[in-house]
Parts: C-alpha cells; sequence; structure tokens
C-alpha cells in the first residue's frame, strides 16, 4: 500500500472518530433544543432578578417576600416557564439574598460564565442584593 | 525556458522545417512526452501548409485545472482547521486543568466544526479521486504547472505548522506549561500536518520530474 493512501486512510478514520466524539460530547439537535430553552430561561430568570432588585430599591433596601403584588416596578415579565408551564420559584433567604429557581434541563451545558450563581442540582440561582 | 515553452519552440521549428506532423509526433514520444500532450502541442498550429506556421488562439492555463486544484486546496485547508478547532474543543472538555479556572468549551463551535468535516472532507476526497483519476487517464497532467504549485504550497503550510508546533511544545516545556491538555493539542496538531504531509509527499515525487 502506498504511503499516499494510508495518509488518506488516516485522514479519514481522524476526521471520522473527530466528529463522532464531537457528537457524543454536545449531543445532538434535540439537546441543541435543550439548550436554546435553557438560555431562554436564563434570560427570564435575568429579568426577574432586575425586577427584584428595582423593587428592594424603591422599597428602601428591603427584599420583596414574593415575586407578586409590588407596584413598584412596572415590567413585562414571564413568571411561569414558557415551555412546561412551572411558574419561577423566587425565595428570600436572608435580608440580601435570595434565590431564584427554574427547571433547567441541561444546566451543565450553561457554559460558565453564565452561570457563576448556578447550582446544578437544584436549578437554582442565589443573588445578592447589592443596594 | 519552462519545458511547455521549449515544447512549443520545437515543434514550431520542426513545423517550419518542413516536417510532417507524424515525424514531429514521433521524435516527440521517443523523448517521453505524452499523446495528449504531443496533440496539445501540434494542435497549437493550425493545419495546412502555409510557412511559418500559423498559431491557434489558445488560453493561457487552464482554468478547469485552476479550478479543481484550488477547490481542493480549500477543502483540504478547511477539513484541517476545524478537524484541530475541534480536537482543542474537545481535549478542553475532555482534559481537566486545575489551573485553568474557566477551561469553557462552547458547544456551538463543535458543532460549527463538525457541519464544516461533514461538507468539506468529503468534498476533499472527491475532488482528490477526481484529479487522480484524470492524472492516471493523462500522464501528462503531472507536469501541470497548477498541480505543482497547490501540492508545494500544501507541503510548505504543512512543513511550517509542524515547525511551529515543535517550538511550541519545547517553549512550553521549558516554562512549565507542559500539561496534558497542552501536549494533546499539540499531537493533534502534529498528527493533522503530518498525515497532510505524507499525503503530498508522493506528489512531490511526481513534481520533481517535472521541473
Amino acid at each position: 500500500m502506498q504511503t499516499e493512501d494510508l495518509a488518506k486512510i488516516g485522514f479519514g478514520v481522524v476526521v471520522v472518530l473527530a466528529i463522532i466524539g464531537g457528537i457524543v460530547t454536545v449531543g445532538g439537535p434535540a439537546t441543541g433544543r435543550m439548550e436554546k430553552r435553557d438560555q431562554a430561561r436564563l434570560s427570564d430568570i435575568r429579568a426577574l432578578q432586575n425586577y427584584v432588585t428595582c423593587v428592594a430599591r424603591a422599597r428602601d433596601k428591603t427584599l420583596p417576600d414574593s415575586l407578586d403584588g409590588n407596584n413598584e416596578c412596572r415590567r413585562e415579565l414571564d413568571r411561569t416557564d414558557p415551555f412546561d408551564g412551572t411558574p419561577y420559584v423566587y425565595r428570600k433567604l436572608s435580608e440580601t439574598s435570595y434565590e431564584l429557581c427554574a427547571n433547567f434541563e441541561l444546566p451543565d451545558a450553561l457554559s460558565t460564565w453564565q452561570r457563576p450563581q448556578l447550582d446544578p442540582e437544584t436549578g437554582c440561582l442565589q443573588y445578592e442584593f447589592i443596594p | 525556458m519552462r519545458p511547455a515553452d521549449q515544447l512549443a519552440a520545437f515543434v514550431a521549428d520542426a513545423l517550419k522545417a518542413g516536417r510532417s506532423r507524424e515525424e514531429i509526433t514521433t521524435a516527440l514520444s521517443d523523448a517521453g512526452w505524452t499523446g495528449p500532450e504531443i496533440r496539445a502541442a501540434l494542435h497549437a498550429w493550425a493545419d495546412g501548409d502555409f510557412n511559418p506556421p500559423v498559431p491557434r488562439p489558445r488560453p493561457m492555463v487552464s482554468a478547469k485545472e485552476a479550478f479543481l486544484y484550488g477547490l481542493m486546496f480549500v477543502s483540504l485547508a478547511v477539513t484541517a482547521v476545524h478537524l484541530v478547532i475541534l480536537g482543542f474543543e474537545l481535549a478542553d472538555n475532555w482534559i481537566p486543568d486545575p489551573a485553568h479556572t474557566y477551561g469553557y468549551y462552547s458547544r456551538s463551535t463543535v458543532r460549527w466544526s463538525i457541519s464544516a468535516l461533514i461538507v468539506f472532507f468529503p468534498m476533499f476526497l472527491w475532488l482528490n479521486n477526481l484529479i487522480g483519476k484524470a492524472v492516471k487517464k493523462d500522464e501528462g497532467k503531472r507536469r501541470s504547472g497548477v498541480r505543482k504549485w497547490i501540492t508545494y504550497l500544501t507541503l510548505f503550510c504543512a512543513t511550517l505548522t509542524l515547525l511551529s508546533d515543535l517550538i511550541v511544545v519545547i517553549h512550553a516545556y521549558l516554562n512549565g506549561d507542559l500539561t496534558a491538555r497542552f501536549f494533546v493539542k499539540s499531537t493533534i496538531v502534529a498528527v493533522v500536518a503530518g498525515l497532510i504531509f505524507l499525503y503530498f509527499r508522493g506528489e512531490m515525487k511526481e513534481a520533481e520530474d517535472a521541473d
């Protein structure tokens, strides 16, 4: 066998291995959809975080007890998960900290800089209120 | 003088001297020129008894050849680049490096590279096959200038990549950066460049006798 053919086969093997390795690692289109849904949830959580900060500022630096019944800040907010319909959870942990939770399908796939506050086990993001 | 020019000059001189086309064909094939090359050289001059011989209009370089070889070169380059990117992303994902706190890899990049490989690697194989068949049918195509240039250009890039990779590895070793992840990445670059080098080395041998 010629070196040319050997190299061609080697090339083919490397390419096929790389493609298989890639698909095994990142998953197929269904996984991609899950990631997209998680991104949407994360952006809803971000909006809720902004909302909570706004309410707390308006109330002389006290965090609200729940997401409802606050008239200080009017915003268009998704309070429920648009995909599975469960409401997002808001919990006041202390006077200055709280958490917001959603049912993330693939929390590990959210890249690290997007989720420093995220606990992958519970799907909750902890925030500190900084006035 | 380039071989093709010498051939053209010889054919012109021979026709001027009143030699028949059959005589010229025999002389050229005895010297090792292939049938298609001789036919092309003779076809450059119009039939007839007019002396000096009348040139026929003809294109300077084969545009079709440039298209095929150019496309093959780009396919190979895209395949090599995305193979390396994909390998790096997988190395970032599979091999933890405690010193790199955010060794984050992008899932979208992985998918992009997979897509590029799915399109361009079969493209490369197909073009390579096509060109290989054409060369087998007409051995004179080995002397094609485009083929020679593309082959040497590829070898040039592969050699530079291999040498740079070696420098980077030595530097990382001296700098204390020779982690498992880094080692795997350097190996990926070396394997890809080495395969390309191996692949085109045979072609370089062929190109040698075509100077």
